[in-house]
Parts: C-alpha cells; structure tokens; sequence
C-alpha cells in the first residue's frame, strides 16, 4: 500500500471527525425525545447480547483448526464489533431513534458515504496490488476489516435511506 | 391500542403530527407512535399534548 492511500485516509478520517463535530456544535441543541432514549436502550441491549454472543462463537471456533488456519483474531474481533454496531444501529434506525430530533439525516448519509469510499478504496488497491483479498491464504484486518466496515457503513446507509422514504410516505398520509 | 381521540383532537385543531411534535418537544414519530398505538408516552408528555390540545388528560388518554 503506497503513502498515498494513507493519505487518503486519513483525510477520509478527518473529514470524518471535522463532519461529526459539525454536526454536534450546529445541531440545534435537542437531543432524543423520550420515546427514543427507550429505543436506543433496547438497541443496546440487543448489540450487547449480539456482541455476546459473537464473542462466545469466537472463543468456539477459535479452537478449531479449520478456523485458526483460515481467519485471523485480529479480523475477528473487528467483525465481532462491526456486526454489534450493525445491530445497534439498525435497530435504532427502524425505531426512529438514530438521530437526534431535527439532525440532517443527509450529513450523515454524506459521512457513510466517505466512510464506504475510502474503505472500498483501500479493499480495491489491495486487490489491485496481489490479485486476492487473503494474505498467505488467510483473512486478515487488511484488506478484509475494510471490507466488513465499507459493508456495515453500506448496509446502514441503505437502511436509512429506506426509512427516509417510509417516513415521507407517512407524512404524507 | 389505537390513540384515535388524540388523533381527533389534533385534526380539529388542524395540525400536522410535525407541528404537535415541535410543540411539545418531540419528535414527529413519537406522536406517530402515540396514535398507533406503539408507544405509551410519560405522564409529563401527556400533559404536554393536552396543553397544546386545550384538552384534559381524561379527553385524550384515559376513559372509553
């Protein structure tokens, strides 16, 4: 991976941090009402228990060869937490308590967006560069934690831009 | 169970669920859920819907 791709990224991450902080100094002070704060708590519960349950599957299949082989821990951890962050967020999501009352759901769709772009961009180099996403025949956190990260941030994305159009057609009515 | 009086109310006082949201500090899909129906709101929201309202607690939460 040449130093340009780090830049990249790290322009990505700080473009990342820069909106994120836009976002929390603008917005215009209401936080979640009460409905979404018992939401966002069963959306923990379940990504704890996600998150639990994982972990009890990896301490499994960790002592499995066929596994051990093929993945490394680095990589599953990092699935581990994206798959929790995948539950929570969804969950939140479906039950409108993701955003905050009156924060642009299309900023954040912007940041899922450059989050995706610059995780594909470093999955596509990879490939470009050694012709497979495996390294010595194993799935490591590069290229492959890219790719379960840009694939969160995608299905995330298009889970809000579903209820974006729910929510218009129930205004509507 | 449906919240249809809540519902009544705030379509004679001919205001989107928008409207009543801001007015009482929450958001539109908190009182979409109210009158579904999903959700049963905190006896400081109720009150705060009545205010708006001009309506009492028994007129839109309680009694048949």
């Amino acid at each position: 991976m040449d130093i340009m791709m780090y830049v990249v990224i790290a322009a990505a991450l700080a473009l990342v941090v820069l909106i994120i902080l836009a976002t929390k100094y603008t917005s215009k002070g209401k936080g979640f009402d009460e409905m979404q704060l018992v939401k966002r708590a069963d959306a923990f519960r379940a990504g704890f228990f996600t998150m639990l349950g994982c972990v009890v599957m990896l301490l499994i299949l960790e002592n499995w060869r066929p596994w051990t082989e093929r993945v490394t821990s680095s990589f599953s951890l990092v699935a581990i937490i994206m798959i929790t962050m995948a539950v929570f967020g969804i969950h939140c999501v479906i039950h409108d308590a993701f955003f905050r009352m009156q924060e642009s759901r299309k900023l954040y769709l912007g940041l899922c967006a450059a989050v995706i772009f610059g995780n594909a961009m470093q999955v596509f180099s990879y490939y470009r560069d050694n012709g497979t996403l495996l390294q010595n025949g194993k799935v490591t956190l590069d290229p492959c934690g890219n790719l379960v990260t840009g694939s969160v941030f995608l299905i995330l994305a298009a889970v809000i831009i579903i209820k974006m159009i729910a929510d218009r057609k129930e205004e509507k009515e | 169970m449906k919240n249809l009086k809540l519902k009544a109310a705030r379509a004679a006082k001919d205001m989107s669920q928008e409207q009543l949201a801001d007015a009482c500090g929450v958001s539109r899909q908190t009182i979409s859920a109210i009158e579904k129906g999903d959700y049963n709101p905190t006896i400081n929201l109720c009150i705060a819907i009545c205010k708006v309202l001009g309506k009492t607690l028994d007129d839109l939460f309680w009694g048949d």
